[in-house]
């Protein structure tokens, strides 16, 4: 791992991000919708052809789509995401006020997840065919099987609507109050960990199997060592490999999969924007926020070969 | 656009009034304070004066805006700005200004700023909501500072209700474009973008005593089933769209009342320029081929109304019981009449609606179902709502589904989804032919006497039941729910219903 | 061997009568019968009518030849292509690698509904664009795995000693990495099914996925949502029938790992 390794890595993440960038840039100016008849048509109304050609103008809609791809990527360089097309907001600052709460969300799922998942799963490969293997297998089903939406409708009429232990759903600043805040964090943070922890279940308890089968554990166990030091240096250390490798991997997607459960919840992070954004067509935001994603997931990645790296010292990147 | 400062406010005001620490008393503190929290079903895109951004926009902006007249809790037009208004001799409209308005910035309202913010409106960039109809004023006068003088190209009688919609605000004549500076009862205090606003009181009002409440606290609930939770678990005071489905609910939950009205209404829209429905015979087929009353309980739980005529509200003079039931539910004759375009056998079309919205897909769900009795098969196509308001207005479909309200209750209200000689938009038939509808429309807005005005109307009714420039499906309930100690609050009448956010002005805490 | 059958027999038990539906004689899943709508369970329609009055029954049976249809079409087709450029990425090495495995990170940049809205805004919704969003998004999943799990196995004994007797690189891969490395990519193909059939609810919910009226589970859940209070047992039978048909593909793929497995298998 070395420094020029890390600069080709980070050299090869931003060539990524730029492509993504131009692919939605691109894919979006091809989707029917246009961000100024769209504007003008909120709620039903029908907006005038006359005046939605004059808001296209301004917008600088009529531009050649080559034009305004160069000045989205003038704009990059020089570090500005432009302006939302429907309210002339800075699309930085949008990120800025919202990325942390999705990061926040995710981190808080990904821990749920990972505190219940993980020892659920070697335990039950420790145990395999037992009580506990049998009941998680089922209940693992079930969480993967229910939906986010219905979950978070499930869980706001228990908890808000029935019980009244916390409000339906919204944030609040940690400054503000720290205890509501955890408590408003609670609920999107089991449905976004719920299905997590479900598959680090099952990737757990299959590379623990895996790990169990092979060869040097039984040379570890013939050599005498203890059950409880082969058990943690030799197959933990081999097993949570792919766990790690299906965690980034899941980590990233929740970076813009957590559109369902912010909906839901009324939880003010970057995913509602940004299918905000697409339904408007607001093409600068939509580009802002993915860009930043990209950027993000592939951080991610690089801290989870990192990780791996540590992990299993064969494994070096290509 | 808008508030410069909105940033710094918006993360600070957005805790203390989501997060009420008192959980099991939710609305006495804020009572107290004389705040009402209100639970949006959507941010408003923007707050710009005269655009038209939806009726989220609206509500906002019918509270930090004022312009020369608005609607009163029977929706009946009531002097703003203006004190008084009437047509001279000459065809002009006069408005007489009330004395002592007051800009939020303390500037005194004047004729130079209800004329600015009219030319703004016409102006030749201007992407206002009315600019065509503004369009249409030849100049502005200002015979003396307290009157406006409108002369106009054409007559209108209806010209008052212009200023009556919440995209037509008077701004103070020297407002920069990023920050307009209104009238209205309410400031707008800071606002956190996609999730909250708040408004204060402007303690300079021209009305004495008004506003009554100390401040408005909006909070966006997208999903309907949320937007309930909220109410019901009093998080808000009160919330407007209160989804059909848990109508009932609110209803019997004694701390909750719903007030509701029939104002907005589904209905098909078609494209004239190819066959079959380029037919005026095929389009009445359709027409008398839908049970409405199925639209009514699959797609608002029997929260609704069939509407198998022109969307004309029962109760006003332009109702004719005869004519709102024209296109009466009779497969027969709907056969007939497709037997008699020549399509005896039916034939395969398509119906384009969205999946976005639940009311759309359902509706369009049962009037596949109707149709396909009388031979006429449709594919349903459900994009998403932006690709099928571009399909829209490029005609790229059949038959719509399309929801929406008229401007108001006249029935010059309604040209803007009947009138099928104005420029294409997704929500009027793609030029489809009704030349009779389209006159009599012209007829009515030039005609002062109201007694005529009636007769024209049945006639453009009578000559729209035969043109079918849209098919009527159902009126659906629009519904405000709110706690028993909100009071001073009228869902409006009709089609006003959606800007009945103007009478939060009045409402207050009992 | 003995474990496969149940878990076999439960999935092709779910897989048949889907395929069965046209013959069982079931009412017409799109018919609608507003009048009944929402009626309770009774002796002709066995789970109750749903929101247009149609059979919740009939509506379930068909609603999974769609529903599994497009989540086992999309794992495989992902599982497939997925596990190529995995094992060509792990074993190659250099510039082959680089473009199998680092060509997936965009996909993977790309939020899953964005890329669904994109995508199906662009083809039309319908199964077949179903199929294709959710292949496409489950791909880096197949290809990451096998990657990394290549990459842990190749310097094993039994494959460098495969390879010293002059195996060809095919048949090294085939025979003797792919059976060692199959555990894990069966756990991702068993939860790629999974997923693909709540994705498919998630992307119908936002009107992205299966056109109406015809049945699919996510549809059935969407519409069950709103009407939760007024009949909650809507939204229970599909969601039963999800986790039942996931709960089978779980212990299936457990079982065939165990089968296929060279290390567990004698067991």
């Amino acid at each position: 791992m070395s420094a020029v390794w890390f600069a080709h890595r980070i050299l090869i993440a931003l060539v990524l991000a730029w492509i993504v960038a131009t692919i939605v840039f691109m894919a979006l100016h091809m989707v029917p919708g246009d961000p100024a008849e769209l504007l003008l048509s909120t709620g039903g109304t029908s907006p005038d052809p006359a005046t939605v050609a004059e808001l296209r103008e301004k917008l600088g809609l009529n531009q050649p789509i080559l034009v305004q791809y160069g000045s989205f990527l003038g704009g990059l360089l020089r570090g500005d995401l432009g302006t939302s097309l429907v309210d002339d907001y800075p699309v930085l600052s949008e990120i800025a006020l919202r990325l942390p709460r999705t990061l926040e969300l995710i981190f808080a799922g990904t821990l749920l997840a990972i505190a219940i998942g993980v020892p659920a799963g070697v335990y039950a490969a420790l145990h395999r065919g037992g009580r506990f293997d049998r009941i998680a297998s089922g209940v693992t089903a079930l969480l993967l099987a229910i939906p986010v939406f219905v979950v978070g409708t499930l869980l706001v009429l228990l908890f808000a609507q029935t019980l009244r232990l916390m409000p339906a759903g919204g944030f609040t600043p940690l400054t503000q109050d720290p205890v509501l805040h955890l408590k408003l964090l609670t609920l999107p943070a089991i449905a976004i960990g719920k299905g997590l922890a479900a598959v680090l279940f099952r990737m757990t308890r299959a590379s623990m199997l895996d790990a169990l089968a092979n060869d040097y554990v039984r040379t570890a166990r013939a050599k005498g060592l203890a059950p409880g030091r082969v058990l943690f240096v030799h197959v933990l250390r081999n097993a949570l490999n792919p766990v790690v490798t299906v965690l980034g991997l899941q980590m990233g997607t929740l970076l813009g999969g957590t559109v369902l459960v912010e909906y839901v919840f009324n939880w003010p992070g970057l995913s509602t924007p940004l299918l905000r954004a697409v339904e408007a067509r607001d093409y600068p935001m939509v580009v802002g926020i993915v860009l930043t994603i990209s950027v993000l997931f592939l951080l991610i990645n690089l801290i989870v070969e990192l990780i791996h790296a540590v992990l299993d010292p064969r494994v070096s990147a290509p | 656009m808008t508030i410069s400062r909105r940033t710094v406010l918006g993360a600070g005001l957005a805790a203390p009034l989501l997060a009420s620490p008192l959980l099991s008393r939710p609305a006495a503190a804020q009572r107290a304070n004389g705040i009402l929290r209100f639970g949006l079903s959507a941010f408003p895109p923007n707050l710009q004066p005269w655009v038209s951004t939806g009726a989220s926009a609206g509500t906002v902006k019918m509270l930090t805006h004022r312009s020369l007249v608005t609607y009163d809790s029977k929706g009946e037009l009531r002097g703003e700005l203006a004190e008084s208004w009437a047509i001279d001799g000459d065809g002009a409209w006069i408005f007489k200004l009330r004395q002592g308005c007051l800009f939020h910035n303390g500037e005194p309202v004047t004729a130079e700023d209800v004329k600015w913010s009219i030319e703004q409106i016409a102006g030749e960039k201007s992407t206002a909501y009315m600019r065509s109809q503004f369009q249409g004023i030849e100049r502005v006068e200002i015979p003396d500072p307290r009157s406006i003088r409108i002369v106009i190209k054409e007559p209108q009688a209806t010209l008052p209700t212009w200023f009556a919609n919440y995209n037509t605000f008077i701004i103070w004549r020297n407002s920069t474009a990023n920050e307009p500076i209104g009238a209205g009862p309410f400031r707008l205090a800071g606002q956190e973008r996609g999730s909250s606003l708040s408004l204060v009181a402007f303690d300079k009002f021209y009305k004495p005593g008004f506003p009554k409440l100390k401040g408005i606290k909006f909070i966006v609930y997208a999903d309907e089933n949320l937007r309930n939770a909220a109410l019901q678990s009093g998080d808000v005071d009160m919330i407007e769209y209160v989804p059909w489905q848990s109508m009932a609910a609110v209803e019997a939950d004694q701390r909750l009342k719903l007030d509701t009205v029939e104002g907005p209404f589904m209905d098909v829209l078609f494209n004239g320029t190819k066959p079959p429905f380029n037919d005026a015979r095929v389009r009445r087929a359709v027409a008398h081929a839908i049970k409405r009353e199925d639209i009514v309980k699959v797609a608002f739980f029997g929260r609704g109304k069939p509407l198998e005529g022109l969307p004309i509200v029962e109760g006003t003079p332009w109702y004719d019981k005869e004519l709102a039931h024209g296109w009466n539910y009779d497969p027969a004759r709907a056969k007939a009449l497709l037997s008699e375009a020549g399509y005896a056998n039916g034939f395969q079309t398509t119906l384009l609606a969205t999946a976005q919205f639940g009311m759309h897909k359902d509706t369009a769900e049962v009037v596949q179902q109707h149709l396909a009795a009388i031979g006429i098969q449709c594919e349903l196509q459900l994009p998403d709502w932006s690709t099928r308001v571009s399909r829209g207005s490029r005609g790229q479909y059949d038959m719509a589904i399309h929801g929406v309200s008229a401007d108001n209750n006249d029935p010059d209200g309604l040209t803007v989804v009947l009138d099928t000689s104005l420029s294409p938009t997704h929500g009027r038939s793609f030029k489809v032919d009704a030349p009779r509808t389209v006159a009599a429309l012209a007829k009515g807005r030039g005609e002062f006497d109201q007694a005529k005005r009636v007769e024209i109307y049945k006639v453009m009714q009578r000559a729209a039941l035969e043109e079918v420039p849209l098919v009527g499906l159902a009126w659906r309930e629009q519904g405000y729910g709110m706690d028993k100690g909100v009071k001073g609050f009228t869902n409006l009448p009709g089609a006003l219903t959606t800007s009945s956010g103007g009478m939060l002005e009045e409402t207050f805490f009992g | 061997m003995k474990r496969l059958w149940f878990p076999g027999a439960f999935v092709a038990l779910i897989i048949l009568i889907a395929i069965a539906a046209p013959v069982l004689g079931l009412p017409d899943p799109v018919r609608q019968d507003i009048a009944r709508r929402l009626a309770a369970p009774t002796a002709t329609s066995w789970l109750g009518r749903d929101e247009f009055g149609r059979d919740v029954l009939s509506r379930l049976i068909w609603g999974a030849r769609t529903s599994l249809g497009v989540a086992f079409a999309s794992a495989l087709t992902a599982g497939l292509i997925g596990v190529v450029l995995g094992l060509i990425g792990g074993w190659s090495r250099g510039t082959a690698a680089f473009l199998s495995v680092r060509s997936m990170d965009i996909i993977l940049c790309f939020p899953p509904v964005l890329l669904a809205l994109l995508v199906v805004t662009l083809l039309g919704p319908g199964a077949a664009t179903l199929i294709l969003v959710l292949s496409v998004l489950y791909l880096p999943g197949f290809a990451r795995v096998t990657y990394s799990e290549v990459l842990s196995v190749r310097g094993r004994d039994y494959v460098e000693a495969t390879r010293a007797l002059g195996g060809r690189t095919w048949y090294i891969l085939l025979r003797t990495v792919l059976p060692n490395i199959a555990g894990p990519i069966l756990v991702q193909l068993s939860l790629a099914v999974a997923a693909a059939v709540v994705l498919e609810s998630g992307l119908s919910f936002l009107g992205l996925g299966v056109v109406p009226p015809a049945p699919s589970w996510g549809l059935m859940i969407r519409g069950a949502r709103a009407t939760m209070e007024q009949a909650p047992l809507l939204l229970v039978w599909p969601c039963a029938a999800l986790t039942l048909t996931i709960l089978a593909m779980n212990l299936l793929c457990d079982a065939l790992r165990d089968a296929v497995d060279p290390r567990t298998s004698g067991r």
